[in-house]
């Protein structure tokens, strides 16, 4: 299975006098799960967002498949298969889940069956007549996810997906990225729950304000002696 | 039951255009002028509904569409002496090419430019129709020869009624077809969540100005069908309050749902006849008025509109 190659060379954003990604570089062709984590205001969402085209950076590039996403709109980029999902749910309201699924870009294409499927792999059957309103909030949740699963990605970038879950849910969740993984799609899981990142990842990122701090397996970066002194709050190991 | 809905609502609204004769040449208020004044309305408030009901743009210069409407027939017709109906589909077209070069320009930037730029096109636009000799100035163009169809000339108000009544039930089911296909549903998107939208692929501008080219093309139309009506066009065609009227009509009878334009052009037709007279000042000062009024109560009241009444209703008996 050939996996998505995603290539950041030298990718620097900045908003005035702030740098929020500082001359980040790597290279990623090997699938799986990327656990991206971070303290507040490291720079995780501007990263998410610079790769799915909502900010543009100062200087650097990334490329997504050849793709040059730096340059490219958000939908041309949704399109060559990067799709997301938002760290504060940004549903349709005025749409069921259903259509939520039918109108990302070749939904419809594939047609109301293929919805209806996705909408049962992410725990959701049932629900396709009802609004975003008339959803629970991890349903929601669901939701959002299914809408990015529809544009049948390469890659998928989760910007906090477990946040204000409960237990339970969150489990089923990592259980769903699992089943992804193995799907051959690429996640990229921005998360505060770094348990949940360790287990699940197949290599780990941290940013700190705007630096690549780490960058390597789950035991390897958990283990950093610089990422346990800045991101883990133990200085003393 | 679901798919009779709309047939059920075209239903309604053709009973309803085939009565309005029947009820308003027997009843003191109302008259067949008011009847065209309405259905004219009525087709021009139609095209809002993609745009500013569904994803959430506000042009406040449709009446320089509905100008070019009514310019473009005037002059292909008086001049050039051509046949009304290529002045029509004329203006129809160069509603359009202008709205898609305007479109195409200004949503490439996000926020409210669309509001900022129809406002400065429509007032450019009457200043230079007030000034220039081919369109008369600001004494406008008369003479227009009256539509024809199959020969039979459409002088007076009842022809022309119909005319209307069936360019706006035509206009009504092609524009609910729209909003009920994938690009509705895409522009349902883009109103609710732009950024969201974007990363599903969706292409936000070129959605938001192809709602903005039906719009354009609507309120030609019904600039058309005005200026061969009333055989006449001067620059107060493009007057702003043209365009906060075709606004008003959208908020008030509902700007997600297609029969908020009629049911809006009913109201604030009705209400400008009602006022007219009656509050101090002049007649634009008492539409001014009247139109400030309605719109504070409707948003109050039902932000939905008149279309969303039965919703609003059902919620309310659900709620007990």
């Amino acid at each position: 299975m050939t996996h998505a190659r995603l290539e950041l060379n030298d990718l620097t954003v900045r908003f005035g006098g702030v740098t929020a990604i500082d001359g980040v570089s790597l290279r990623h062709d090997s699938g799986g799960v990327v656990g991206l984590l971070g303290a507040n205001g490291a720079g995780k969402t501007t990263f998410v967002n610079v790769l799915s085209g909502i900010v543009r950076p100062a200087h650097g590039r990334a490329r997504l498949d050849g793709y040059e996403l730096t340059t490219l709109p958000a939908h041309r980029i949704a399109r060559a298969g990067l799709a997301r999902t938002f760290q504060n749910l940004r549903l349709f309201g005025s749409l069921t889940a259903l259509e939520h699924l039918l109108t990302p870009y070749g939904a419809r294409r594939r047609g109301r069956k293929a919805a209806l499927a996705l909408l049962a792999d992410v725990g959701l059957t049932g629900t396709g007549e009802r609004y975003p309103g008339e959803l629970s909030y991890g349903e929601q949740r669901r939701l959002e996810l299914a809408r990015a699963l529809a544009l049948e990605p390469r890659v998928i970038l989760l910007d906090e997906p477990l946040a204000g879950l409960p237990g339970s849910e969150s489990d089923e969740m990592l259980d769903l990225f699992s089943r992804l993984r193995d799907s051959g799609t690429t996640l990229l899981l921005v998360e505060h729950d770094v348990p949940s990142v360790l287990r699940i990842s197949d290599r780990v990122l941290v940013l700190d304000r705007g630096r690549l701090l780490a960058d390597g397996p789950p035991a390897a970066v958990a283990a950093d002696p610089g990422v346990r002194r800045a991101y883990l709050g133990d200085g003393d190991d | 039951m679901a798919r009779l809905r709309p047939f059920a609502g075209y239903l309604v609204l053709a009973a309803g255009l085939l009565l309005v004769p029947a009820v308003f040449t027997r009843v003191p208020f109302y008259t067949m002028s008011t009847a065209v004044l309405m259905v004219l309305l009525a087709i021009g408030a139609l095209g809002l509904v993609p745009l500013t009901g569904l994803a959430r743009q506000v042009s406040i210069g449709q009446a320089a569409f509905y100008g070019i409407g009514g310019y473009t027939s005037a002059l292909l017709s008086t001049r050039a002496g051509l046949d009304p109906w290529w002045g029509l589909l004329a203006g129809a077209a160069l509603a359009a090419a202008v709205a898609w070069s305007l479109g195409t320009v200004i949503f490439r930037a996000q926020g409210h430019y669309l509001s900022l730029a129809t406002l400065a096109f429509g007032l450019a636009l009457a200043a230079v129709v007030n000034e220039l000799p081919a369109t008369g100035r600001n004494a406008g163009l008369s003479g227009l020869p009256p539509l024809h169809v199959f020969g039979v000339s459409l002088t007076g108000d009842l022809p022309i009624y119909w005319l209307g009544a069936g360019l706006l039930l035509i206009g009504t089911v092609a524009v609910h077809l729209l909003v009920r296909s994938q690009l509705g549903s895409a522009l349902t998107a883009a109103g609710d969540s732009p950024v969201a939208a974007a990363a599903a692929g969706i292409d936000i501008a070129a959605l938001r100005r192809t709602a903005f080219v039906v719009s354009a093309v609507l309120a030609s139309v019904a600039g058309s069908g005005y200026a061969h009506w009333f055989r006449y066009v001067d620059p107060s065609m493009l007057g702003l309050l043209n365009s906060v009227q075709l606004l008003i009509i959208i908020t008030v009878g509902g700007r997600e749902s297609v029969w908020g334009a009629p049911l809006g052009a009913f109201t604030v037709v009705t209400l400008t006849e009602v006022v007219r007279g009656r509050l101090p000042g002049s007649g634009a000062e008492a539409e001014l008025t009247a139109y400030g009024i309605v719109l504070v109560l409707s948003l109050l009241v039902l932000p939905r509109g008149l279309a969303g009444l039965p919703a609003a209703l059902r919620r309310r008996a659900g709620a007990r």
